[in-house]
């Protein structure tokens, strides 16, 4: 059996979603769709899927026409969509969220709950994750709720499985979790299409790639026959080759470097050992370690979102309780849910631009148009509403917000969650010019590989891993790797 | 302003516009000057009323004030009481007004935002503190001297425009230009479209939130005063009416019940449409009781029709 997509188009009135999309799946086959925010790699899922009708084009599934009418239906062939949006019922426990897939059916009319449970609990044990079957959904971390609806999508035994994008929401464990079940549905001929924008995933899990750019699939390529870079260029249309290899790893000595923020004793919440931290000028710190160990704790509550700290802060010594005063003080907090934390969504970008340097530190005026050419932002008019752009973009606005006030510390908690490797690489570039002119950066990311190449190519900077509310290892220089990275994660003997 | 914000306006003008023809036709001298003339001075109460319930609703997490009705009702019985009939105490009762109206907005911005009660429940427990506290001290029987200049709220100036209608469209502007221009505006707009966001970005979310509520106390029980001047006598509970018109007013106009969107004119507009709608059942010699029943269903439909949630599916 092999699914087949044909000219596939898809039009919202003038806007195009998808030009032209084409590409072949077979059994037993995991093929990565490859492209940046807003090729059109999420709208095709959903047309597969069933929740967005197509324009032209034809599918074809096995031997049969493909026309699936609803998410519902595409369900009943097979064809199960499991995204980073949530399809969970936050109120309800994560076991009734389990059994609500409506299948199997006893006399085609009764859902068989026995056979589902068991089948929920089953998966539930393999992924490691059976302890939060009877916890109501709300209460889990947002990883784990990404783990229930992977769960939710293979308890469906799915023919067709397509998973959206929901390991940039994961760990490093529950991604090799992932990587695991993902196996063994292969092994069972199930076909699977895996959108993600870390290339280390798709190289390690994909057979095969489809690359999609401006709506179009610009090729499917053997998942050897690119390097990553190749396949950068392809999907962004610039040439990325070269400008990797001519980076320079040098690191300077950071005691020459003046301090900027340090604090002592800190003892995050929920966590019973406190730590020290010492931020110099320029320097830029990654934050990195597993799931829930704390990362995301550490620069929240230097920022003064969860508790009343004292830090010193270039020679001063400060009082820290909400993110008014951390404001005022010329910290700045970048959110990697950008939905929830970051953008104002139906105000213009010009309104989301200005919002703190003309409201809160009260430094004046924003040359908003030149910052937004300078991060490289598609834009029509700066009164047209924020969400109407990429979501790279969008988060490119909200750091744009917070680099007009020049700020001493930037605190960033996993800031490119979500957004294409070009977007991705601008954020660096924005945090690496911000760190010339003498601010310091600590940014957690749940991406080891992205740490790596954050810190690599500036001249201060270092690691630091975190275990259980402490700092297990600070890695520098040539110690950066993600091996170093991972065996710090995971401390033997403590 | 660009186009894509004048959309917004479209809907309350065709629907002032087709209601003034409608009137025309069923009743002559519906569309004439002076009866525009005296239908916007009619409005002007509520659309001041609804300037007051637009600064709650932008503040958004739900934000709404179901008391408008009786601070406004308060400030008909304590204006002219306050200025105990002269017209020279009128600026000091004013001034006082707006104490009493700031410290009710306050009591129900502190009720919001540190005891967290539901802005719903809070300002509907405000009702009846407001209205018990009228009836309290007029013992039921209000006997109040109107201070004569008051009275002359309703007066024409010139042609069909009187002094109400100047003094709403003073408020409108001096209001617009805050929220367009200071920073408090344009905070509001910031914190109602998402609080989280604001109060990550250094926004002082508590102080907004509870100055939107001190300004519609204020605004509210000055807009109550200026009715009683209107009426020319006052009752308890006089403008409990005002509550439900304004919220619908704010509504019609464009403003989003779930805050961060929208703008004063917007209410204004709205409340012209309620004030002509209700002028043309009056005009072909509706009863009450149908009356009420029509403008009932109208604010249903309005409702549903504005606050239906955007489609699931694209």
């Amino acid at each position: 059996m092999s699914l087949e997509i044909k000219q596939l188009a898809k039009r919202y009135g003038s806007v195009v979603a998808i030009r032209q999309a084409s590409l072949k799946v077979n059994d037993g086959e995991v093929m990565a769709i490859l492209g940046g925010n807003g090729s059109g790699k999420s709208t095709l899922a959903k047309i597969i899927g069933g929740a967005v009708n197509p324009s032209e084009g034809i599918i074809t599934y096995g031997t049969e026409k493909l026309q699936v009418k609803s998410p519902k239906d595409a369900k009943r062939k097979g064809i199960v969509i499991t995204s980073q949006e949530l399809s969970l019922f936050d109120n309800l426990s994560v076991k009734t969220n389990l059994l609500m897939c409506e299948i199997p059916r006893k006399f085609g009319l009764f859902v068989d709950k026995n056979t589902l449970e068991k089948r929920a609990e089953g998966i539930m044990g393999k992924m490691g994750i059976s302890h939060l079957l009877d916890k109501p959904t709300k209460e889990l971390a947002p990883n784990e709720q990404y783990m229930v609806e992977f769960a939710k999508a293979l308890i469906q035994e799915p023919k067709v499985l397509i998973i959206d994008e929901i390991t940039s929401a994961l760990y490093r464990e529950d991604v090799e979790m992932v990587k695991n079940l993902v196996a063994e549905l292969k092994r069972k001929g199930c076909m699977i299409l895996f959108i993600s924008h870390r290339m280390s995933e798709i190289f390690s899990m994909c057979d095969s790639v489809t690359v999609m750019k401006n709506g179009e699939t610009i090729g499917t390529f053997g998942i050897n026959e690119k390097s990553e870079n190749e396949l950068l260029s392809l999907m962004t249309g610039k040439d990325l080759t070269r400008v990797e290899e001519s980076e320079v790893v040098s690191h300077g000595r950071e005691d020459k470097a003046e301090m900027m923020l340090s604090i002592k004793n800190l003892k995050l919440q929920s966590f019973s050992k406190s730590i020290d931290l010492e931020v110099r000028k320029g320097e830029i710190i990654g934050v990195a370690g597993l799931q829930g160990h704390g990362q995301s704790d550490l620069v929240r509550t230097l920022f003064g979102l969860q508790q009343h700290i004292k830090i010193n802060l270039d020679g001063k010594q400060i009082d820290i309780t909400n993110p008014y005063q951390s404001v005022q003080a010329g910290l700045a907090f970048i959110s990697g849910d950008r939905e929830r934390e970051g953008v104002y969504g139906t105000r213009s970008i010009s309104e989301n631009l200005r919002s703190v340097k003309e409201l809160v530190t009260k430094q004046g005026d924003v040359p908003e148009e030149e910052l937004l050419k300078d991060y490289g932002v598609v834009f029509n008019s700066v009164n047209q509403p924020i969400n109407t752009l990429s979501g790279g973009n969008q988060q490119k606005v909200v750091i744009g917000r917070w680099m007009a006030t020049e700020p001493k510390v930037v605190l960033a908690d996993d800031p490119t969650k979500g957004i294409d490797v070009q977007a991705r690489r601008d954020v660096h570039r924005i945090l690496h010019k911000l760190a010339e002119k003498g601010s310091a950066v600590i940014m957690v990311s749940s991406d080891d590989e992205e740490l790596v190449e954050l810190t690599k190519r500036v001249k201060l900077a270092k690691i630091i891993v975190m275990y259980e509310g402490q700092i297990s290892a600070i890695l520098k220089g040539s110690d950066i790797t993600t091996e170093n990275i991972i065996s710090a994660s995971m401390p033997i003997g403590v | 302003m660009n186009k894509g914000k004048l959309k917004v306006y479209l809907p309350s003008i065709t629907a002032s516009i087709v209601l003034l023809i409608v009137g025309q036709v069923l009743s002559k001298g519906f569309a004439s000057a002076n009866n525009i003339g005296s239908i916007l001075t009619v409005a002007s109460v509520l659309a001041i009323a609804s300037i007051a319930q637009t600064l709650v609703i932008l503040t958004g997490n739900e934000g709404i004030d179901l008391s408008v009705g009786a601070v406004m009702s308060m400030g008909a019985l304590f204006g002219p009481l306050l200025a105990g009939g002269a017209s020279s105490h009128l600026p000091i009762a004013f001034l006082m007004l707006a104490v009493i109206g700031g410290l009710i907005g306050l009591i129900n911005g502190i009720g919001v935002q540190f005891v967290k009660i539901p802005p719903l429940v809070m300002t509907l427990i405000m009702v009846s503190v407001v209205n018990g506290f009228s009836l309290a001290y007029t013992k039921g029987q209000p006997a109040i001297q109107m201070p004569p200049v008051l009275l002359e709220v309703g007066a024409k100036i010139f042609g069909p425009i009187r002094w109400l209608l100047i003094i709403a469209v003073i408020i409108l502007i001096i209001m617009e230009v805050i929220l367009r221009k200071s920073r408090y505006g344009r905070s509001l707009y910031l914190v109602g479209n998402n609080r989280r966001a604001a109060e990550i970005g250094g926004i002082g979310v508590n102080k907004i939130v509870i100055l939107s509520y001190v300004l519609a106390g204020i605004i509210g029980i000055w807009s109550g005063c200026i009715l009683v001047g209107y009426a020319g006598s006052a009752q308890l509970e006089m403008a409990k009416d005002y509550t439900l018109l304004s919220i619908a007013a704010v509504v019609i106009g464009g403003t989003k019940l779930t805050g961060g969107e929208g703008t004063l004119l917007g209410g204004v507009l709205g409340a012209i449409v309620l004030t002509i709608l209700t002028s043309v059942l009056v005009a072909v010699g509706m009863p009450d009781g149908v009356r009420e029943l029509i403008q009932g269903l109208t604010l249903l439909v309005i409702l549903m029709v504005y606050s239906r949630a955007p489609k699931l599916r694209q």
